[in-house]
């Protein structure tokens, strides 16, 4: 490939019939690119990918493959620079996975000429995708999640630099989901240029480098994928009310919906969470499945668990973001934990900022609260991240003294929890 | 298997089975005898049978047969539908109504060789092939569906014309045209074999070029085009051919049912469905096939015949069910 960008779309007004699906598309997809379509349905997606891909003619503007419009290519040329993974279904016939792959050889075979390279393509490209121990196996035998496989390999035995690709992901189940999408990955690390229509948000933006989000024909948004598929655009575009975040451990965005808020367990709080960045947000949503009612402080605003827990309608004793805790806020927290019948210690580094939350702790464990320890990590040890000089560790030590429990698994947490207080409800694994 | 393994294999079956078949008759001659009358050995009175009386009658029988499994599996590729057949672009009802229009005007002209009523019946097929296309055009595109629908609509318009005129015949004509829509072989002679061969050799030759093409349409048009497929010009090439080798087989043989629907699906069944290897099995069974029943429909009641049509739906249908059940249990 010469040049930089590999399609160019050129203010295409593309229509079925009398009205306009698209109305007026200007979009640049620089050779190994992987650029993500997201949209509401009907909103032209498909369309879109179809023009691209030569199946449909623009009433007005050009598309551009290398410079040259696609409709003065010639087919079988077109062919082995662009490959298109459609939507359309099974084919009519049960061939077998290598000879559905076979097929990508079309625009290389000569009636009278043997396709030299064909051997070596197909082999190669069931490799890469992974299906080659499956060639001789028909189509009809395999998952859904392999045939869609198959048909990329079928794609890639085209040799083309260009992948087209129409919600190649719908109805497979979330391993072939990953597999198909770090196969496709793998590929555009290798140099291909990878336009996907993509209906899951997620995985738009955890593959893509660029999305564009079409809305009734347009481009409404386009970007690296925290610009484009910022909450405003996807509650214009998709009228849905969206909340983004960056996963912790993939570092992609990810874009949960709102729905109704979560419905907090009715009743006084029977637990008081002590955590912080992040450590005791699985406690709390574990608690929160369980109905079991609880309180978290201090928190500061900006903390991960800080989020969690007012998002799980928790009562929160907050304090604000990098600010110690202030005489106010360790006064509630105190209060909370002596009302609570547990206080939860989760693993968080403990500095001098957040110093006073064990302290709390201690002096509800005084009047009478039980302590459980949650610890990362096998053996359960108090602490692994003490910033304060030995303070923190000291303080665990007193507490462990004392009686709390020191436990690294949120099941332990919970099953007592449920044996006092709720004898009717749980049960039902283990 | 491979597929010469199959080609060679069905070669050698439509082989015994021309053998066997050149032996049945009022006279019985054995295997042993006819390959003798073949070389051209042995009594005048069964070189006479053989090669006078049988062989051209077989040798049709061969040509019509494979004509048609040829077409079928490849408008059943075209239309992605095992229920597809040669004549689904309304070819039979357009020949029929060709037939019955020259018997009952009583036209007797012949033409190339042809008499009247093969001419007509060439003419009236491949006229309703192409009456079908163009109707079902839209735009530069062919839409198989519509193909589908118009060929239904405009069959139906032939074959409500050709009744209503079947109607008007005597008694007499009837038969006759009743005996050639049902299908026979009975009229066969070596001008009719020298007359068809070309239009079949063209058509078989056609379609078995364009194998590789149909394996790919079956992904779906839109999948074709994808893959550097001319799609409508793929369309428009098997259907003219289908249409060439069913027209010129109706035209010497009648409207012979079944072959090209049966034989196909399940040559399928047996080969899989590669159009390489699917379209020439296809021939040689739809041959073997037709010189076998072809066969029955000559000897099965003394000094009369059936029409060959009959013995292929007889013969074919239970055949087809058994099969067809058997794949379904294997699923």
């Amino acid at each position: 490939m010469s040049s930089e960008v590999a399609l160019e779309v050129r203010g295409i007004r593309v229509g079925y019939g009398a009205r306009d699906t698209l109305h007026g598309v200007t979009l640049e997809v620089p050779a190994g690119s992987f650029l993500g379509i997201v949209g509401p349905n009907g909103s032209g997606k498909s369309t879109l990918l179809k023009t691209m891909a030569r199946a449909l003619t623009p009433r007005i503007g050009a598309v551009l493959l290398d410079g040259r419009s696609v409709g003065q290519w010639n087919p079988r040329e077109f062919a082995r620079e662009a490959a298109v993974v459609s939507q359309e279904g099974t084919p009519a016939f049960d061939y077998t996975a290598i000879e559905i792959v076979r097929m990508g050889r079309t625009p290389y075979e000569k009636r009278l000429s043997p396709d030299r390279d064909a051997r070596w393509a197909i082999e190669n490209a069931m490799r890469v995708v992974g299906v080659w121990d499956l060639r001789e196996r028909r189509l009809s035998q395999l998952s859904g999640g392999e045939r869609q496989l198959v048909r990329l390999a079928r794609a890639l035995a085209q040799e083309p630099e260009v992948l087209l690709l129409d919600e190649p992901t719908n109805n497979l189940d979330i391993r072939h989901q990953v597999e198909f999408m770090e196969a496709l990955r793998r590929l555009n690390e290798v140099g291909k240029t990878v336009l996907m229509i993509v209906h899951d948000l997620n995985l738009a933006a955890r593959y893509a480098s660029r999305v564009v989000v079409l809305h009734e024909g347009e481009i409404f948004a386009a970007g690296p994928p925290s610009v484009a598929l910022d909450p405003k655009v996807i509650r214009t575009v998709f009228d849905a009310e969206v909340e983004t975040s960056i996963s912790p451990r993939t570092g992609a965005l990810q874009i949960q919906p709102i729905g109704a808020e979560a419905t907090r367990p009715p009743g006084k709080p029977l637990v008081h969470v002590i955590c912080g960045g992040g450590s005791g947000a699985a406690m709390m949503r574990r608690l929160s499945e369980e109905g079991v009612p609880f309180s978290a402080g201090v928190l500061s605003v900006g903390d991960t668990d800080h989020a969690v827990a007012r998002s799980l309608g928790a009562p929160v004793v907050e304090e604000e973001s990098y600010a110690p805790i202030s005489d106010t806020a360790h006064a509630s927290n105190t209060a909370a934990a002596s009302a609570a019948e547990t206080v939860i210690i989760c693993d968080a580094p403990v500095g001098t900022g957040n110093l006073r939350n064990l302290q709390a702790a201690a002096e509800a464990q005084e009047s009478g609260v039980s302590v459980i320890l949650l610890r990362d990590g096998f053996p359960p040890c108090a602490t692994k991240r003490d910033y304060t000089a030995g303070e923190a560790t000291a303080l665990f030590g007193k507490i462990i003294a004392h009686g709390a429990r020191v436990t690294s698994s949120v099941d332990e947490v919970i099953r007592p929890m449920h044996r006092r207080d709720r004898p009717a409800m749980h049960e039902t694994h283990t | 298997m491979r597929p010469a393994a199959w080609i060679s294999g069905s070669l050698v079956a439509l082989f015994l089975a021309g053998v066997v078949s050149l032996g049945i008759g009022p006279a019985w001659l054995s295997p042993v005898e006819v390959l003798r009358s073949l070389a051209g050995f042995g009594p005048d009175v069964s070189r006479t049978i053989v090669l006078e009386i049988r062989l051209p009658r077989i040798v049709l029988g061969v040509l019509v047969g494979a004509a048609l499994g040829v077409s079928g599996a490849a408008m059943q590729g075209l239309f992605r539908n095992p229920m597809a057949d040669p004549y689904i672009v309304g070819v039979s009802p357009g020949a029929a109504l060709g037939a019955v229009l020259v018997t009952a005007f009583g036209i007797s002209a012949g033409f190339l060789g042809l008499s009247a009523l093969p001419l007509a019946a060439f003419v009236g097929g491949m006229g309703t092939a192409l009456a079908v296309v163009t109707l079902a055009r839209r735009g530069g595109s062919f839409p198989v569906a519509d193909l589908l629908l118009v060929g239904l609509a405009v069959g139906a318009f032939a074959a409500a014309v050709y009744s209503f005129l079947i109607l008007s015949l005597d008694d007499g004509r009837i038969a006759s045209v009743l005996f050639w829509l049902l299908g026979s072989l009975a009229s066969a002679d070596w001008g009719r074999v020298l007359v068809v061969l070309p239009y079949l050799t063209i058509a078989v030759a056609g379609l078995l070029m364009l194998t590789r093409e149909l394996d790919v349409f079956s992904l779906g048009e839109e999948e074709a085009g994808y893959l550097g497929i001319r799609v409508e010009r793929l369309k428009l090439a098997a259907i003219a051919l289908a249409a060439l080798a069913a027209s010129a087989a109706v035209a010497v043989s009648g409207v012979i049912g079944f072959v090209g629907l049966i034989v196909p699906h399940v040559a399928r069944l047996m080969v899989g469905p590669r159009h390489v290897i699917l379209i020439p099995v296809s021939g040689l069974w739809g041959a073997t096939f037709l010189v076998l029943a072809d066969t029955i429909a000559r000897t099965a009641v003394p000094s009369s015949e059936i029409p060959v049509g009959v013995v292929t739906a007889l013969c074919g249908a239970p055949f087809f069910l058994y099969l067809l059940n058997r794949s379904r249990k294997r699923e």
